[in-house]
């Protein structure tokens, strides 16, 4: 029930209307990341948020990709379950999308996991982004 | 091949190190093993006399043909109570350092007390331990002749402990390679060998003459871990997840495998590993994805048959001497 929740979420959110916020990029390797939310770098306790996350290698898109994005309470905490765990396997990468649903105000952790489709088109990387829902 | 002679080296140094820093113990000096501990200990292993409604030994769910493993992710203990984890092999049990999953016991003795008391296992009492024994007759005879006193709960687990040191295997396909035995391995045995010390990396954890460290990691087989491992006795955040290396040796009789028997056989658990494991905030950074092929698969899963050691079902001493 949840996974299924999950997917239509992010099947949403691919289709739905983007307008990121603030951008932020790091690089984890050849690989750069530059995330975003549309709800001005924060979570929304007033409806569902989307993230955008957009991955290059040397400025191009990045080749295929196993993203994984988890969402924690807090921070991440091996003790306790994320409050949201996407698989993106299936999808085209340079871009991935998500929608994280409504949630409480406080302090999250986003976590984006990679992985090359296949070995050695790049370092699997794993990156943090810490979020406020006010 | 330059590769395989790299690893026999690896395998040789790691064993004459090991060696010369553990020999195999003979007990300690609180516990020396002698012939009437070991044949206390034997019988008692096999006995579901040290269970409260006499159905479950030790042996259940560490069963000689599985090299005193059991084939459920967690054992049924007494009214089919199930454990927490995953029985651990008690193979070569006497030169490990970490005892149980969490490494929890700092020797044999102290960890018998852990299954004999769990509700979950054994679920006995010292007193109902020590009152069952002094009324076996045949057992208060052992005792006095192992220990010279009536059954006590100490005497039991030093009897139970000095058996389970006697467990040893040296007798695996990969011994004999690295005796100098060219033959006892396969092609796909060796090439396994080189993945082994190579590109799968198993060498960083699974080193020494029985393929551990000894040492807790996270090996990032779940997204998270609600059996806190380690950190149950740390409370360390760090902790959290951190179970024991286990040995590799007689692997192949061992499944199902990790702590909590998550992974049902050989192939699954690898694939686990080549993908990278699970995004644990924990993970080990020695887990990332490693790139074998289906070939190099098979290979590797090749070499860690080779670490069976036949001869322990075979083995009479292994066995209850009435079955």
């Amino acid at each position: 029930m949840r996974r299924a929740l999950t997917t239509l979420l992010v099947l949403w959110s691919l289709t739905g209307p983007g307008g990121a916020g603030a951008h932020e990029t790091q690089s984890a390797g050849a690989v750069q990341v530059t995330f975003a939310t549309d709800a001005e770098d924060t979570l929304s306790t007033q409806g569902p948020t989307l993230l955008r996350f957009t991955l290059t290698k040397n400025g191009a898109a990045l080749p295929g990709c196993r993203c994984r994005v988890l969402v924690y309470s807090g921070v991440p905490s091996a003790r306790v379950a994320p409050l949201m765990d996407v698989r993106l396997e299936a999808l085209q990468q340079g871009a991935v999308s998500v929608a994280v649903p409504q949630v409480a105000a406080g302090a999250y952790t986003v976590v984006l996991d990679g992985r090359p489709v296949t070995f050695g088109d790049f370092d699997a990387f794993r990156l943090r982004y810490t979020l406020a829902a006010p | 091949m330059k590769v395989s002679a790299a690893a026999l080296l690896i395998l040789t140094t790691a064993a004459a190190a090991s060696s010369a820093l553990a020999p195999l113990p003979p007990g300690p000096p609180s516990n020396p093993t002698t012939a009437e501990k070991v044949a206390l200990g034997r019988a008692l292993f096999f006995d579901p006399i040290l269970s409260r409604d006499r159905t479950v030994s030790c042996a259940s769910c560490h069963d000689p043909a599985r090299a005193f493993t059991a084939p459920q992710a967690v054992s049924p203990g007494v009214q089919g109570r199930l454990g927490r984890r995953n029985a651990m092999t008690l193979v070569n049990v006497g030169d490990r350092r970490a005892l149980t999953w969490a490494g929890a016991s700092p020797n044999l003795e102290v960890q018998a007390m852990i299954p004999l008391q769990d509700h979950a296992e054994l679920d006995m009492t010292p007193d109902l331990l020590r009152e069952r024994l002094t009324a076996d007759p045949v057992y208060a005879a052992q005792f006095r002749a192992a220990f010279g006193e009536a059954p006590t709960v100490q005497r039991l687990v030093q009897a139970l402990a000095a058996f389970q040191r006697t467990l040893t295997s040296r007798g695996s396909p990969v011994d004999r390679y690295q005796a100098g035995d060219g033959a006892a391995l396969s092609a796909a045995q060796v090439r396994g060998l080189d993945l082994f010390f190579d590109k799968a990396e198993c060498f960083h954890c699974h080193t020494g003459r029985d393929f551990t460290d000894g040492l807790a990691h996270n090996n990032a087989m779940r997204v998270f871990n609600p059996d806190l491992g380690l950190a149950d006795r740390t409370e360390q955040e760090s902790d959290v997840g951190r179970f024991v290396t286990p040995t590799l040796r007689n692997v192949a009789l061992t499944g199902p495998y990790l702590h909590d028997g998550s992974r049902a056989t050989l192939r699954e658990l690898l694939e686990t590993y080549n993908d990278g494991g699970e995004p644990n905030p924990n993970a080990d950074p020695l887990i990332h994805p490693l790139g074998l092929t289906d070939a190099e698969l098979d290979d590797l899963e090749a070499f860690l048959h080779a670490l069976t050691d036949e001869s322990i079902a075979r083995n009479p001493a292994f066995r209850p001497e009435r079955p």
